[in-house]
């Protein structure tokens, strides 16, 4: 190739003709050099002629170098401009590329908004057509409008649910605040229910308990569905037996689809059984009877007679009139008889009624009001039954007297009244300062025993809501706050009533002495008494113990010296713990009734005297428990024998707190008037707790109707019935211990009958219960025989279709 | 005379076995007679000894509240010496007793009813066992040896079954009658038998004798022969006594009412334990109903087999009556052995048989556990007496099977020898 071919440019064609022009030049001017050749004769010559020739050949070559320059300055220029052309490529490819990227992020972005799962597709709308119908104004709307216009109705179709969903709530919640309020109205019942289980149902377990070695109920009674159905296991099996049995052998081909018992004979080529005879299904048709048979005519009447439940009738509504109070209102007129045996008729008339009137005006509580009777005006009533007298009041002139005066006989319930003469109201006074006075000291006299009266009638009567005319609690706001407050007190301390109290009378002594207490002589004299005159409340037996080395519990704290007095003291708060209950053996009840305990507690020699702190007091009251006296022995002297006259400030003490622990009030100072307080206080209770008794009764028996109710409960019931009417009446009519005597027959004839053992029975089992008993033992005897006796009659309806066929 | 020497060694044989007993361990009675499996409130020795006591010292038996059983049984008993002081002849009387029962089956088995009847002859009656192996069954059954040496009362109930059952298969239809009406009174449950062993008798009588004597006329007479040995037997009774309703009611009252609890080998002392007071008495009429509905169905549907009828009942009474005890189940056990063409048609013996000595096994020793040791409870020793009681039953269901399929055999001369299943 030649170099032409190659180089094309033509600011280069110079050069090359020019370089080819100095090769040229080389050429002439080697020739001319050239000594072989002799052209040149002699070699002036041929310098001068190589001299011309060179010249030639320089300016030629300074000719190249020229354009040799220009050349490469060409080339630097020309890869500039390539230089520049190709870094605008370079940016122009790179944008292309940012633009590529920037189409596939779009393109993806396209994609990924195409496929977005909306909630809307989700919604469950209602059908298109539908909504059409319902909204035909939409029928021209695109498509992507009428999915807004579904949704949207959707949206308000919620909505409208939301809101029924918030009424029904509201309606759900008043439900519930009804049902709560039932709940309470049923509260009642259920505490009259839980008095009648605390006592009935701890015997009845106490029953299964020592029979069974399970010892709740709920295993028991799974138990017993698991020995029912265990039971039945052997008797299944038998009943299969006898379908066995009754079931034809041969009837196989004609009952080869039913879940029957019969036999098939299965060979490897079975031949057609042999058809059933009809002596066999006579056979059948007679065991079925015959089982049949014994069930209708033994299992049925047993069944009746065994599980029926015998109710006998009560007079239910005046059961809960009487808890209501409907029936009775209870009343104390009390008689106060006056003597004035030295008044005139007229002026002790007279007397008699200024007081009585303003009686009458002091008295808030109309149920407990006072009676004034001249004591020898009563001649004419002397025939009937008269009311007991409460009080009597003996009117006694005395002389120098400035004021009336008045003294309590301690050991009647006798009132003098000493007055001097000129206190004697004229008779035409209205309102004489005497009778005044006497009203002020009877309804001083009084006001406990109202004040506890009217706490026990508004006790009894804050539940039931019936109005007892005269509001109760006016009664009670009228007594002052510490009164009321020292009764509450009283009334929580002293024992429940009871018809029996036993009296435990004990002698605790941390040593060997003393070892003999002159005990029957001392209850004979302090305490026989007080017995007597509280037979016509309750009766008493007493016990008496003694028990020496009797140690406080472990756990008590000890008594401390005290320096200061040369006394052994117990702290006030400690006095619970002095006894200890888990090695004094005191039992809890002797018998039916409570036990009241004394306890005589001789301190050892060198612990004495013990007394409590602050108070150096030797004896207190064990609020419903009894009562605990210190008898310290004089000068720490031994003491072997208490002597009757030891015993004497003991019992003294003792008597005091039974009549506390009685519920006796402690006002006024008289013992017989408060024991007559006593029987009206006791009348009242009684009355009303018999009452209660019988409303609960009345309530339980309505609520349960499968409880049974035993002949001698309904008996019961019209024995308190009859008692509580005639107490009633004798209370209208002033005869406290009679009034008495009769509300004790009727609580214990209420309590009797509240208490009835047989009705407790049924009592935990509602009829739900039944199917479980009734089900595993008779379920798996009686289903064979069911069916067997549903096969017989279907084939017997079939045979008679036949025959009318035929 | 070869048999009657093999009927002698048997039954000497067993004489001495009880007496060999009662010399190697002289204790044993003692210790049966307390056993709850072997007496129970109305079949116990101990308490018979207690009216036994208050009878020979002219006080009323029944006013403990200990005694139950009826005051016949008294004077036999005062006759004897006591029997702590000699042991010797209340277990000899006791003994022979059972060698009168044995006595009793033999003539039952040699008499042939047991496999053929008047309308009906078991199709393998040539396997049987002669009347001494059946003999032998019995007395050397260690249930008939237990109940012997702890002298319950309840063999003089067998003995009248038994001796009812033979007078009858003999033709003797009066004795029948008075021997049943001696068990009915010595305990109620036997009078179940009474319309059973009628129609054995009347089998008996129409095979024997020309002329067929009307069904009816039958019935009523031998009711009345019945009925009357009882009213006999309760007028002598009420003369020895004297306070009859005291009687009554301390001997049937106590076994219709169970009033005692004491547990025993049956199932309704732990039921009534458990059960609600209130339905004591409708599950007392519920299971005295079930122990009697089956009289009716089996002698209905097993006409032609009065004999295989009676072994039921004895069966059904062994599981479900009040007081069972195991002389009732070796009663059960007498009269199997007569069944012997029966057997190979079972198809559970070793199952119920199985189930029977691991209940015997395992009771004494779970009734240790409860009241002895204190480890176990009432629910131990009732499981076990549920699995003897089930597999008395699985027992008799079976002897019931093979009986009805022997029948079935018997009528479809073809079938037999042929699988049989129950569908």
């Amino acid at each position: 190739m030649a170099i032409r071919d190659i180089v094309v440019n033509p600011s280069l064609l110079p050069v090359l003709n020019l370089s080819a022009e100095t090769r040229d030049q080389c050429m002439q001017l080697l020739a001319v050099l050239d000594p072989s050749a002799d052209s040149y004769p002699d070699s002036e010559q041929r310098a001068l002629a190589a001299s011309k020739e060179q010249k030639q050949l320089f300016a030629l070559l300074a000719r190249l170098r020229g354009l040799n320059r220009d050349a490469i300055l060409r080339v630097r220029e020309t890869k500039q401009a390539t230089a520049e052309a190709r870094q605008e490529i370079d940016r122009l490819h790179l944008q292309l590329q940012n633009l590529y990227y920037e189409q596939r992020h779009l393109t993806g972005e396209i994609a990924a908004c195409e496929s977005y799962d909306h909630k809307y597709l989700a919604l469950p709308l209602i059908p298109l057509e539908e909504f059409l119908t319902l909204h035909p104004e939409h029928r021209e709307s695109d498509e992507h409008e009428l999915m807004i216009a579904r949704i949207n109705h959707e949206h308000a179709e919620r909505e409208k649910l939301e809101q029924a969903r918030q009424e029904l709530l509201k309606r759900k919640q008043a439900l519930i605040a009804e049902n709560n309020k039932r709940k309470e109205d049923l509260a009642s019942l259920d505490q009259d229910l839980e008095r009648f289980i605390d006592v009935t149902f701890c015997s009845y377990c106490m029953d299964w308990r020592t029979a069974s070695p399970t010892p709740t109920t709920p295993t028991l009674l799974e138990l017993t569905h698991l020995v029912l159905r265990q039971i039945t296991l052997p008797n299944s099996k038998h009943a299969l037996v006898m379908i066995t049995k009754y079931e034809d052998p041969s009837s196989s081909h004609t009952v080869s689809t039913s879940p029957d018992h019969t036999m098939t004979v299965s060979t490897t080529s079975p031949p057609p059984p042999p058809p059933e005879k009809p002596e066999a299904i006579r056979t059948r048709f007679k065991v079925i009877a015959a089982f049949w048979a014994v069930i209708i005519f033994l299992g049925f009447p047993i069944w009746w007679k065994t599980t029926s439940i015998y109710r006998a009738s009560l007079p239910i509504p005046d059961m809960i009139d009487w808890a209501d109070g409907k029936t009775c209102r209870p009343v104390f007129p009390l008689e106060i008889r006056v003597e004035t045996p030295s008044l005139p008729e007229a002026e002790a008339q007279h007397l008699l009624r200024t007081t009585q009137h303003t009686l009458d005006d002091l008295n808030e509580f109309s149920a407990h009001h006072l009676r004034l009777k001249l004591s020898n005006d009563n001649v004419e009533e002397q025939l009937e039954e008269t009311a007991d007298t409460a009080l009597t009041v003996r009117l006694l002139p005395q002389d120098d007297l400035v004021n009336p005066k008045s003294v309590l006989q301690s050991d009647t319930t006798q009132l003098d009244v000493f007055y001097s003469p000129s206190q004697i109201p004229p008779l035409s006074s209205s309102n004489p300062p005497l009778s005044a006075y006497i009203a002020g000291e009877l309804q001083q006299l009084f006001t406990e025993e109202k004040a506890i009266i009217a706490q026990i009638l508004s006790n009894s009567h804050a539940s039931s809501a019936v109005a007892t005319g005269q509001p109760s609690s006016a009664v009670l706001s009228s007594v002052s706050p510490q009164l009321a407050d020292s009764i509450a007190k009283r009334l929580r301390r002293s024992m429940k009533y009871a018809d029996t109290y036993h009296l435990a009378f004990s002698l605790f002594t941390p040593g060997a002495e003393p070892s003999s207490w002159d005990i029957q002589a001392a209850v004979h004299e302090y305490i026989t008494p007080l017995l007597q005159a509280f037979s016509p409340i309750s009766n008493f037996t007493v016990d008496t113990q003694v028990q020496l080395y009797a140690t406080f519990a472990p756990t008590a704290p000890a008594p401390e010296y005290d320096e200061g007095l040369a006394v052994w003291s117990l702290k006030p708060e400690d006095l619970s713990a002095f006894i200890n209950a888990a090695e004094w053996p005191l039992s809890p009840s002797i018998g039916p009734g409570p036990t009241i305990n004394f306890i005589l507690y001789v301190p050892d020699a060198a612990q004495s005297p013990l007394v409590v702190k602050d108070s150096l007091a030797t004896s207190w009251v064990v609020p419903q428990w009894g009562g605990v006296f210190l008898l310290n022995p004089p000068n720490g002297t031994h003491l072997h024998h208490l002597s009757h006259e030891a015993l004497q400030g003991a019992f003294m003490t003792f008597s005091h707190q039974l009549l506390t622990l009685l519920g006796a009030p402690t006002t006024p100072a008289a013992l017989p008037f408060r024991l007559q307080t006593l029987t009206r206080i006791r009348a009242a209770s009684l009355l009303l707790s018999a009452s209660s008794t019988m409303g609960s009764l009345a309530r339980l028996t309505e609520s349960l109707p499968s409880i049974p109710i035993p002949a001698t409960v309904a008996a019961s019931v019209a024995t308190t019935l009859s008692h509580l009417t005639s107490a009633c009446e004798h209370l209208r009519r002033g005869r406290f211990q009679a009034a008495l005597a009769d509300a004790r027959v009727a609580e214990t004839a209420a309590e009797r009958s509240f208490f009835e053992k047989s009705m407790v029975g049924q009592m935990y089992f509602p009829d739900e219960h039944k199917v479980a008993v009734y089900l595993p033992l008779l379920g798996p005897i009686g289903v064979p025989l069911i069916v067997g006796l549903l096969k017989e009659v279907k084939k017997a309806l079939a045979m008679r279709k036949a025959k009318k066929a035929s | 005379m070869g048999l009657d020497r093999r009927k002698a060694a048997v039954f000497g044989g067993a004489f001495a076995l009880r007496l060999l007993l009662l010399v190697l361990f002289p204790s044993l009675p003692d210790l049966l007679t307390g056993r709850v499996e072997v007496s129970t409130p109305v079949t116990s020795f101990k308490r018979l000894q207690e009216g036994l006591f208050l009878y020979t010292r002219n006080v009323s038996p029944y006013d403990g509240g200990v005694f139950h059983q009826a005051p016949l049984l008294l004077p036999i008993f005062s006759l004897l010496p006591t029997s702590q002081a000699f042991l010797f002849p209340t277990v000899v009387l006791y003994s022979l007793i059972d060698l009168l029962n044995a006595n009793a089956l033999v003539r039952i088995s040699e008499s042939g009813w047991a496999v053929s009847g008047r309308s009906y002859s078991a199709t393998r009656k040539h396997i049987r066992w002669d009347g001494v192996t059946v003999a032998a069954w019995y007395l050397f059954n260690p249930f008939t040896i237990a109940t012997c040496l702890g002298r319950s009362t309840a063999v003089f109930t067998s003995t009248g079954i038994l001796y009812a059952i033979s007078s009858a298969v003999t033709g003797k239809a009066f004795n029948s009658m008075l021997a049943l009406g001696f068990a009915s009174y010595l305990s109620i449950y036997p009078a179940l038998l009474f319309i059973p062993l009628m129609l054995l008798c009347y089998d008996q009588r129409a095979q024997t004798a020309k002329s067929c004597p009307s069904t009816a006329v039958f019935a009523l007479q031998h009711l009345a022969i019945f009925l009357l040995s009882i009213v006999g037997l309760l007028g002598v009774s009420s003369l020895l006594i004297g306070d009859f309703k005291a009687f009554m009611s301390a001997t049937y009252g106590f076994q219709l009412l169970v009033p005692d609890l004491t547990p025993n080998v049956g199932l309704w002392w732990y039921f009534f334990i458990e059960i609600f007071d209130s339905f004591r008495e409708f599950f007392l009429g519920v299971f005295w109903l079930h122990l009697a509905s089956y009289m009716g169905g089996l002698t209905i549907r097993l006409r032609r087999q009065p004999l295989f009828v009676l072994s039921s009942l004895l069966g059904i009474f062994a599981v479900f009556k009040p007081y069972p005890s195991i002389s009732d189940a070796s009663l059960y056990f007498a009269l199997l052995p007569l069944y012997r063409h029966l057997f190979p048609l079972m198809r559970y013996t070793f199952f119920a048989v199985s189930a029977l000595l691991y209940a015997t096994l395992l009771g004494p020793a779970f009734y240790h556990l409860w009241i002895y040791a204190g480890s176990g409870n009432a629910n131990f020793f009732y499981a076990i007496t549920l699995v003897w009681s089930l597999g008395l039953s699985i027992l008799l269901a079976d002897t019931i099977f093979a009986a009805l399929r022997d029948e079935w055999e018997h009528d479809n001369p073809g079938v037999r020898g042929k699988d049989v299943k129950q569908v």
